[in-house]
């Protein structure tokens, strides 16, 4: 009997142990997050500090929305010239572009992009994103300070709006007075009114800017939602005197004036050195945005060379894949839309360059902007103040026309608010709208046109996902085809890349070790000997 | 003998309790835990090697297990719709071929499963070889890899899709 319990104890006991252990599910500690510059939004003192409502000055019934501005600057009365020397009110700034040497202007106003082109010639209505009132063409006065919206920015009430096709300025109706009184500091609704509906619908350009982001979880965004920090853009584009801080990667060429994670997060955010190491050459955000697009699709491809199809009424047509989401319009073509997407992945130091309008084309696809680095920018060969990183980034890819004569991009008029105006959104005849779009640039155009594949390079910075959603090690560092830098080829990966003779000389000292270990125990048989016992006896 | 028991049945025991440990009643957390787990078992077809064969005109079987109403919108050309819900009942059911126009798959012919991102169709790829189909592939990616690299080749049942929408759009 005794003898059964020893045996069931040596057998059985183990075995209970062992499985215990591997199904025992280990309880996530919470991990003290090390944070600087930050306070958490339990830590916080909201207090009022102002009531907008008790201003007599804004206790009027505003006739005109430029009304409520020269009311705000009656107080704010120096407010008007950081806001004029904002890219959101210009819309242009001069950037050296990177391996170009000269200054140049670039910005919203005149770059070409591969979702509706360039704003030039359908101001009127791209203007709706402008923070200003009446901006329809060449004429607008940039001085102007009644010219300047306070409210697309400040209103907290929500029911401020923006009307279509009318130059930035608001619908009519409004109630001026009370939005007047709601002022207050920019929230996420603000910023996202135009941020995430850029390229003419929700989440269709930046693919990590979504209407979704409002009110969402935390596997959408850990630091936006609703059900956590529930921050506000301006809490990482931290601004002070209007200068909003945080370029869009995508547009800015030189690398300043940015916000990084480690700035709340510190450069060594982990317990963990080997993960704080990766820091140095892997972007936070390659590991932390595992997939954007995650509320609602973001736009992946636009091919403007099937626009113009009507019925056979001569009605314009739309087609919606799957989702919902548009697959076809006669006025923009075709498209397609992805959700949870998973990035691509680039070396990236900050630096872009730009393709401009006056820019031969020299290859296709052509790059919109290209996003510069690469393995070799490290250390003293740095090309910026940071070295290149991998970075994931969306993609968008697009086909849109170009004079094949002159070989360069083309700006076509797309919008007028009557037909018969050149306007391809509403006369259909590509070669009338890109007449009239150049000539409004002043710039040649030799008359025939085709079209060509584009790229354009989105750096992604929003929606980060919680921690245990971040990739893990076998995510980058896997042989698989399906490895998220499978396709990064210019360096050694550990895990994804071998050298066959290392690999072979380690297999080699293996098996020679094995080989040792059974002679040298076979030898001891042999001679019937053991080392202890020996020992003992002597 | 009685020596032998004590400790074959021990023995008998912790084999018993290692198989009861065993992978059959493992639980997952979700969906994306169960199709990791098939993976490695099912054979995969990239979309440039499926475009590529049907532009020689090979014989094999597209089947798009999504649901009517994502099948409708847009699909390979020559796919065949079958929900993956009734896939058993349709596939190896004569009368459902007939009613299609088309010949019934024998079991040696080549499958390819298609659905929107690849998910549906490795959690497809058991069922249909239970019912004896040894060639079954799935299209790596599913429909949406097909659309990001050839967005105009796609048909569209446009009848078929309910839309009440009229012209939208613009900036």
């Amino acid at each position: 009997m005794k003898r059964i319990l020893y045996v069931i104890l040596i057998l059985i006991v183990p075995q209970i142990i062992v499985f215990g252990y591997i199904t025992h599910e280990e309880k996530e500690q919470e991990k003290e997050m090390k944070l600087v510059n930050y306070t958490m939004k339990a830590d916080r003192l909201n207090k009022k500090v102002v009531d907008h409502t008790k201003f007599e000055v804004l206790q009027q019934d505003f006739e005109r929305p430029q009304d409520v501005t020269l009311a705000c600057l009656s107080c704010h009365n120096e407010r008007h010239g950081e806001i004029m020397a904002n890219n959101h009110w210009t819309w242009d700034r001069n950037e050296n572009l990177h391996g170009r040497n000269e200054m140049i202007s670039v910005g919203k106003k005149n770059i070409l992009n591969n979702f509706c082109i360039g704003v030039a010639g359908s101001e009127k209505t791209c203007t709706r994103c402008h923070i200003g009132y009446g901006w329809e063409d060449h004429s607008f006065d940039f001085s102007k300070e009644e010219n300047i919206d306070c409210l697309v920015c400040h209103d907290q009430s929500g029911m401020y709006e923006k009307a279509k096709g009318q130059a930035g300025r608001p619908v009519e109706g409004l109630n001026l007075n009370v939005i007047a009184q709601s002022v207050g500091s920019p929230e996420r609704a603000n910023c996202g009114i135009c941020h995430y509906w850029g390229g003419g619908g929700n989440n269709v350009k930046h693919g990590d800017l979504d209407k979704a982001m409002n009110d969402c979880s935390r596997e959408v965004d850990v630091h936006m939602t609703t059900e956590g920090e529930d921050m506000s853009c301006v809490e990482c584009h931290v601004t002070e005197n209007h200068n909003i801080t945080g370029k869009l990667y995508a547009l800015s060429s030189e690398n300043k004036n940015r916000i990084t994670c480690a700035q709340c997060h510190t450069d060594r955010p982990h317990d963990d050195e080997i993960l704080d190491n990766h820091g140095i050459r892997v972007a936070c955000q390659t590991c932390h945005i595992p997939v954007y697009a995650k509320a609602n699709s973001t736009k992946m491809i636009w091919d403007w060379s099937t626009a113009g199809r009507l019925d056979e009424d001569g009605h314009t047509m739309h087609e919606n894949d799957a989702d919902g989401n548009h697959n076809y319009l006669s006025i923009k073509g075709n498209f397609v839309y992805d959700n949870n997407v998973i990035p691509e992945y680039y070396w990236f130091n900050g630096l872009a360059d730009h393709m401009l309008i006056t820019d031969s084309i020299t290859s296709i696809p052509i790059q919109m902007n290209t996003l510069e680095g690469s393995y070799n920018d490290k250390g003293t060969h740095c090309e910026s103040s940071a070295c290149s990183k991998i970075w994931p980034v969306k993609v968008h890819r697009g086909k849109q026309p170009y004079d094949v004569v002159n070989n360069t991009l083309v700006q076509p008029k797309l919008w007028s608010p009557q037909k018969g105006d050149s306007a391809y959104w509403l006369d259909f005849d590509w070669n009338e709208s890109i007449i009239a779009g150049m000539n409004y640039l002043d710039l040649p155009y030799s008359g025939e046109y085709g079209f060509v594949e584009t790229e354009m390079y989105w750096p992604l910075n929003h929606q980060v996902s919680p921690a245990d959603k971040a990739l893990k090690c076998v995510d980058c560092h896997t042989n698989s085809d399906k490895g998220r830098l499978a396709e990064l080829k210019d360096f050694y990966l550990p895990g994804r890349d071998r050298f066959a003779l290392i690999d072979n000389l380690g297999l080699l000292l293996l098996i020679l070790t094995s080989l040792g270990v059974i002679i040298h125990g076979a030898i001891r048989i042999v001679l019937g000997r053991n080392c202890i016992e020996d020992n003992k006896k002597s | 003998m009685k020596k032998k028991l004590v400790y074959i049945l021990p023995i008998l025991l912790s084999v018993f309790i290692m198989f009861s440990c065993s992978d059959h009643t493992k639980v997952y957390k979700n969906a994306g835990e169960i199709v990791a787990k098939k993976s490695p078992s099912v054979d995969f077809i990239k979309v440039e090697t499926l475009h590529a064969m049907l532009d020689t005109g090979a014989m094999v079987l597209l089947i798009d297990v999504r649901e009517a109403n994502e099948f409708n919108p847009g699909y390979i050309p020559g796919s065949v719709n079958i929900p993956r819900g009734l896939i058993e009942f349709k596939i190896a059911n004569d009368s459902y071929w007939e009613a299609q126009f088309l010949y019934p798959p024998l079991k040696t012919d080549e499958i390819i499963l298609i659905c929107k991102k690849g998910h549906r169709s490795i959690l497809t790829v058991e069922a249909v070889k239970k019912l004896g189909f040894e060639n079954v592939k799935v299209l790596d990616g599913g429909f949406k890899k097909w659309e990001l690299t050839y967005p105009l080749e796609q048909e569209k049942n446009l009848d078929q899709v309910h839309d009440g929408g009229g012209e939208v759009g613009g900036c």
